[in-house]
């Protein structure tokens, strides 16, 4: 099974691959939640990141957007079951960073864990897409993929779902891309 | 002598630190130490029975060992230290393994950043 980290800094691509990761292949467009009415870029991944607002959130998920990224705070799980829904119709992804994990520590950290267990346990019945990653911004934060199954067991997942996480779930939404350039040819 | 049925299982986890300068086994053991304490919590740290059983300093690999049922909770834990001694650092899981032989084998000690100034 081939395994995608997709959520790291470029300049990391050559050393990710060292550390048991495939190359995705793929540009990827990060936008922030207030940007989601600019141009989505059809030839690249767009994810946009979680704003703190469900009404937010659902504008996000109602977009041309690939997935949406930690759509979990401390003290605010931004994603209800309804918005499942909208995701579910619009085909969008969650994506769930570890770098966002260690941001926090102690009781911030505990309560970060149980809204992202729970968000996990929403995405398990409505059967929408999860994706682990590092995030990596640094060369600290870069992990193997035993370390992202690990992240994934721990918030709930079987290890059939992990695994399925950071492989076969990139190559479905990856495939879109692939898609797009091949009809437009 | 513990019957066995009662023995506990370990595996035994092959990691690698990430830093820009070296740190010896006891500071790389501390810092395992309080983060697996602060995750897992100390009843959590008495059911793993973690301890690190190999460390060498020049290359900054080692190999730390736990119990099979806690193996989630210890990986995640180590991937959870940012900094020995107040300085930035990282641990990488290179492998998992039943036996301390094995864990030896999957060791990363190649410079993953060949031609970058990190390590």
């Amino acid at each position: 099974m081939k395994y995608y980290d997709i959520l790291v800094d470029p300049k990391f691509e050559g050393v990710i691959e060292r550390l048991g990761y495939s190359k995705l292949g793929v540009g990827i467009q990060v936008l922030d939640s207030n940007e989601i009415d600019m141009a989505y870029a059809r030839d690249k991944l767009v994810f946009v990141k979680s704003s703190n607002s469900l009404e937010k959130n659902r504008r996000i998920l109602k977009s041309p957007c690939d997935g949406i990224v930690d759509p979990v705070f401390p003290r605010l799980l931004a994603l209800d079951y309804p918005a499942m829904t909208i995701a579910k119709d619009n085909d969008c992804s969650i994506i769930l960073t570890l770098s966002n994990l260690e941001k926090y520590t102690g009781i911030q950290r505990a309560n970060y864990l149980s809204r992202t267990r729970l968000l996990v346990k929403m995405a398990t019945k409505k059967r929408l897409r999860v994706i682990l990653t590092t995030g990596a911004s640094s060369e600290f934060q870069l992990r193997t993929p035993i370390q992202l199954i690990s992240f994934g067991k721990v918030l709930g997942m079987t290890d059939s779902q992990a695994k399925r996480a950071i492989g076969p779930a990139v190559e479905h939404i990856r495939r879109r891309v692939y898609d797009t350039a091949n009809s437009e040819s | 002598m513990i019957p066995p049925t009662l023995k506990v299982n370990k595996r035994y986890i092959a990691f690698r630190i990430i830093a820009k300068q070296v740190f010896t086994e006891k500071q790389v053991l501390q810092a395992m130490r309080q983060s697996v304490l602060s995750f897992a919590g100390e009843d959590g740290y008495a059911c793993s029975n973690f301890d690190v059983v190999y460390y060498d300093q020049e290359n900054m690999v080692g190999v730390a060992r736990a119990t099979d049922s806690t193996l989630d909770t210890i990986i995640l834990s180590l991937s959870l230290v940012d900094n020995i001694q107040g300085r930035r650092a990282g641990v990488l899981i290179t492998g998992v393994s039943g036996t301390v032989k094995k864990a030896m084998r999957k060791l990363l000690k190649e410079n993953i950043f060949k031609g970058d100034t990190t390590q």
